[in-house]
C-alpha cells in the first residue's frame, strides 16, 4: 500500500496507485496524482474538463463513465483523450479523478 | 510349487500386495469424479498421447529436461537401472543362473544407477528449492531403491547374498503403494491425461510451423 | 497526520474460519480435483525441475515461487485428507492440516503467485495439469469466501449485471451506435452496420467489456473487417461479454452460468457460430471449459476471431496491404488461447499478410512466456508489484525482438503489456490483431 501526501495530509493508495478512499479526493490530490502516477507536471484546462466530468459522473452513479460519454460531454475526440492521459481512460483519467480501480481487464 | 522358500513367497506376497494396492488406489482416484468430455475436439487425443510418451519426453520436448540435462540423464539412468534390477530379480526369483559374462555389465548398470540415485539424494538434501518441498518419504523412497540396486550388485558377486536382494525387494514392494514410488504407476495415468489434454486441444504434437490454418 | 489503514475483508475472513468452513473447503477441493487431480497428486515426485519454467520463479528468489512449491501446498492437503499414510503419519509424507496458517498460505501463493498460464504443465517431468490443481485449490478457497475481493468483484459484477464492467445496456447500445457512425464515416458507406440483435445472422460476435467502456477502437476494427468480408454478423444487446473470470475462481456453477448466457444468446438469435473476440481466457473458458461446466455439447461452432480472420484471408474475402505496417511487429501468445487453447498458427498467418516485418519472440507459440497478467492477476491489485516483477521476462522477450509494435490477441494481456511498456520503458505500441488487420485493409472501391 502506498500513500500520497497532499497539503500535510496522507491519503492511502492501493498497490496500483488508485485512491483507497475516493471520498477524500480534491483537486490538489488530482494534481499530485498526475505528477506521481502519470508523470504530468501540469494539468491543462482540457485535463480538468475530463477529470471533472468523470468525478461528477462517479459521484452520481458510483461508476466510471463510458469513454463515449467522456468524448460526448467534453467534445474531445477519442484520440485526444488517449494522448492526454498516457495510461488511458481507466488507469489515467479515472485514477486522477479519484475513482477506485474499475472491475474487469484493467 | 517347487523351489518356493519362505523368502521368495514373501517377495511374491509383497508384489501381490503392491499390485492390489495400486489397483485400489486407481479405483479411488477414479472415484474423485470423471465426466465424459463435451467440448468439440480440435486435435487428436491419440496423437497427443503418442507425443507425450515420445518426443514429449525428450530434452527438446520439455524444458525441465533441457535446462537440467545432467539431472535428466541421471534420472533416465536411475530408472533404467531400477527396471534392470527388477528384471534381474525375476531371474533370482526363478533361480535362473545368468551367464558369468553378464555380471560385469550388470554391475556397471546397477552401480551407475545407484550412484545417480545417491547424487539425486544429495541434491535433494542440499538445494533450497528441493529442500522446501521434500518430506522423509522422498528420502526413504530413494534410499530403498538404492538399497535394491546395492543388494542386486551384492547378489551378483557374493554367494548367498540373494537373500539380501529378496528381502530388500519384499520391503520395497511393501512400501511402493504407501509412498511416492506409487508414481511408477501413476506416471502413466497422468501422462496419458496430459497427452489427451494437449492432443484434443490441438496444441501437441506441435503443428508444422508456418502452416496454413 | 497518518491515514488509518483500511481494513481488508480477506484478512478479517481469514481470522474467523470455523471447522465447518474447513470441511466445506475440503469437500469442494475433492470435487474440483476429479480423477485427474487425484492421479496427478499421486504421480508428482517432487523433482522440482519445473522451477525455472515459471516467470515468477525466474524473476524472484522467494521460495514460494517455484510451481513445485505451489503443487506441494496443494498436495499436503490432499495427503492429509485423502491418503492413509497422510492421515496416520502426516509428517512422513508432508501432509498438512488445512488450518488458518496453511489457508493463509494457500491464498497468498495460489492466488497471489500464479497466473495459471500452464507453462509448468507443459514442461513438468511427469505432465501434471498444475493449473487444474491450483484452480481446484482456488475453488476450495472461493467456496469459503477466501478469494481476494478484487477478483470476486469482477465475477460478481459480471454475474449480476451481465458484463464484467457493469455497463448499462443503454450505454452499450449507444456506444455501438456511435461506432456504427464512425464505421460509416471511415468506409464512406452509409449502409455499413454494427448490427445489434440481428436475428438469423450467421455469427454472434462477443467482446471484452473494456472495449466499449474505454477502448472502442478494437471493436470498430472488428466491425470494419466484418464489413469488408461481407460477413453476416451481429452483436447482442444483452450478453456480449467474452470474459469469464469464473475460470480463475474455480467456481464452476458461476462460471458455467456466465458462459451459458452466450450459448442462450446464440440460440436466441439463431446464429450458427459463436465468434470469441480477442480474449485469451475467454477463449479457454468458452471454447474448452464451458461445455464441461455445463455438461453440454454445443450445437454450433465456437471459434476465435483469429481463425475467422485467417479464413477471410485464405478465401480471398479480404485484401490486405502490408505496406501499411512497415515497422517490425512481434506477437505475444496469450497462454489461454495458445498453450491452453490450441489457436497457434492462425494469428501468425494473419500477421504475415497484414504487416511487412513479422518477428517472432523467443520462445514462442505453446512455449511462450505469460505476460504476467493472467489468472486474475490484473484484477488482484494486492499482488500488483509481484505481477510487474514477474512480467520482466516478457519485457525482456519484447526488447530482444527490437519490434516497434506488439500484437496481442487478448485485451487482458494488452493491459499488462501496457504496464510493462511503462515500467520497463519498452517504447512499443500495443495493438490487437484486429486493429492491425483493419489498418491494412484495402476496401473494395464503392
Amino acid at each position: 500500500m502506498g500513500v500520497i501526501e497532499v497539503n500535510g495530509k496522507q491519503h492511502e493508495l492501493n498497490e496500483e496507485g488508485f485512491m483507497v478512499n475516493p471520498m477524500e479526493w480534491d483537486r490538489d490530490i488530482a494534481a499530485a496524482l498526475a505528477r506521481q502516477e502519470e508523470g504530468l507536471q501540469e494539468l491543462s484546462p482540457a485535463h480538468w474538463a475530463v477529470i471533472e466530468f468523470i468525478r461528477a459522473y462517479f459521484l452520481e452513479k458510483q461508476l466510471a463513465p463510458m469513454v463515449r460519454a467522456i468524448c460526448k460531454t467534453t467534445g474531445f475526440p477519442l484520440r485526444q483523450i488517449y494522448e492526454m492521459f498516457p495510461s488511458g481512460p481507466a488507469k489515467g483519467a479515472c485514477k486522477l479523478a479519484g475513482l477506485p480501480k474499475p472491475d474487469g481487464c484493467v | 510349487m517347487a523351489g518356493l522358500d519362505p523368502l521368495r513367497l514373501a517377495v511374491l506376497a509383497a508384489a501381490a500386495w503392491c499390485l492390489a494396492a495400486l489397483v485400489f488406489q486407481t479405483v479411488r482416484a477414479y472415484r474423485f469424479g470423471r465426466h465424459e468430455i463435451h467440448s468439440a475436439a480440435a486435435g487428436v487425443s491419440l496423437k497427443g498421447i503418442a507425443y507425450a510418451f515420445g518426443p514429449g519426453m525428450m530434452p527438446w520436448g520439455k524444458e525441465s529436461a533441457a535446462r537440467h540435462l545432467p539431472t535428466y540423464l541421471t534420472g533416465i539412468g536411475y530408472h533404467g537401472a531400477v527396471f534392470a534390477a527388477l528384471g534381474y530379480l525375476v531371474t533370482v526369483m526363478s533361480r535362473v543362473a545368468l551367464p558369468a559374462e553378464w555380471r560385469i555389465p550388470l554391475t556397471a548398470v546397477f552401480a551407475a544407477g545407484a550412484a545417480g540415485g545417491i547424487g539425486l539424494l544429495v541434491k535433494r538434501a542440499v538445494k533450497p528449492v528441493l529442500r522446501s518441498i521434500s518430506c522423509p518419504d522422498d528420502f526413504a523412497a530413494n534410499v530403498l531403491v538404492d538399497l535394491l540396486l546395492a543388494a542386486a550388485i551384492a547378489s551378483l558377486w557374493i554367494p548367498g547374498a540373494d537373500t539380501v536382494l529378496l528381502a530388500t525387494a519384499a520391503l520395497l514392494f511393501l512400501y511402493i503403494p504407501l509412498g511416492k514410488i506409487r508414481h511408477c504407476f501413476f506416471f502413466f495415468y497422468s501422462r496419458i491425461l496430459f497427452g489427451i489434454f494437449f492432443g484434443r486441444r490441438g496444441v501437441l504434437p506441435p503443428r508444422p510451423r508456418e502452416s496454413q490454418p | 497526520m497518518t491515514a488509518e489503514p483500511t481494513k481488508d475483508i480477506l484478512e478479517e475472513r481469514l481470522g474467523r474460519l470455523t471447522p465447518a468452513d474447513i470441511r466445506k473447503a475440503v469437500e469442494t477441493f475433492r470435487a474440483a480435483l476429479g480423477h485427474q487431480g487425484a492421479a496427478d497428486l499421486n504421480a508428482c515426485v517432487h523433482c522440482g525441475l519445473c522451477a525455472d519454467t515459471c516467470h515468477y520463479a525466474l524473476t524472484s528468489d522467494e521460495p514460494e515461487n517455484p510451481p513445485a512449491y505451489k503443487v506441494n501446498l496443494v498436495m499436503a492437503v490432499f495427503k492429509r485428507y485423502f491418503t492413509r499414510l497422510g492421515r496416520t503419519v502426516p509428517g512422513w509424507v508432508g501432509a498438512r492440516e488445512l488450518d488458518e496458517t496453511l489457508t493463509r498460505e494457500w491464498v497468498d501463493v495460489l492466488f497471489g503467485r500464479c497466473s495459471l498460464c500452464g507453462r509448468c504443465n507443459l514442461n513438468c517431468s511427469v505432465g501434471l495439469n498444475i493449473t487444474a490443481l491450483i484452480t481446484a485449490a482456488r475453488a476450495a478457497l472461493t467456496a469459503i469466501g477466501l478469494i481476494p475481493p478484487e477478483l470476486q468483484s469482477t465475477i460478481t459484477t459480471a454475474y449480476t449485471t451481465g458484463n464484467n464492467m457493469g455497463i448499462a445496456q443503454n450505454d452499450w447500445v449507444e456506444t455501438v451506435q456511435w461506432l456504427e457512425e464512425e464505421l460509416q464515416a471511415e468506409t464512406g458507406d452509409p449502409t455499413a452496420r454494427m448490427p445489434l440483435d440481428l436475428h438469423g445472422a450467421r455469427m454472434l460476435y462477443t467482446v471484452n467489456p473494456r472495449e466499449p467502456k474505454f477502448f472502442p477502437l478494437s471493436l470498430l476494427a472488428a466491425g470494419k473487417v466484418f464489413y469488408a468480408a461481407g460477413e453476416s454478423w451481429t452483436l447482442a444487446t444483452d450478453y456480449y461479454d467474452v470474459t469469464n473470470y469464473g475460470l480463475y475462481s474455480g467456481e464452476a456453477p458461476v462460471a458455467g452460468e456466465l458462459s451459458d448466457r452466450l450459448v442462450r444468446t446464440v440460440e436466441r438469435l439463431g446464429c450458427q457460430e459463436l465468434i470469441l473476440g480477442e480474449c485469451g481466457h475467454g477463449f479457454n473458458a468458452n471454447r474448452w471449459a464451458a461445455p464441461e461446466w455445463l455438461s453440454k455439447r454445443y450445437p454450433f461452432r465456437v471459434r476465435s476471431v483469429l481463425e475467422l480472420l485467417a479464413e477471410y484471408i485464405r478465401d480471398g474475402r479480404i485484401t490486405l496491404d502490408p505496406s501499411k505496417h512497415t515497422e517490425p511487429v512481434t506477437l505475444h501468445d496469450p497462454c489461454n488461447l495458445v498453450r491452453l487453447g490450441g489457436v497457434v498458427e492462425a494469428q501468425r498467418f494473419v500477421l504475415r499478410h497484414a504487416v511487412q516485418q513479422f518477428v517472432e519472440m523467443t520462445p514462442n507459440r505453446e512455449k511462450n512466456f505469460c505476460c504476467g497478467g493472467g489468472g486474475g492477476q490484473l484484477a488482484m491489485t494486492r499482488y500488483a508489484q509481484r505481477r510487474l516483477q514477474a512480467g520482466r521476462i516478457k519485457a525482456d522477450q519484447i526488447g530482444a525482438t527490437a519490434a516497434k509494435v506488439v500484437a496481442t490477441p487478448c485485451h487482458n494481456c494488452m493491459d499488462q503489456l501496457s504496464e510493462l511498456n511503462k515500467e520497463y520503458k519498452l517504447g512499443v505500441a500495443i495493438k490487437t490483431v484486429c486493429e492491425l488487420v483493419a489498418e491494412a485493409l484495402v476496401l473494395p472501391a464503392q
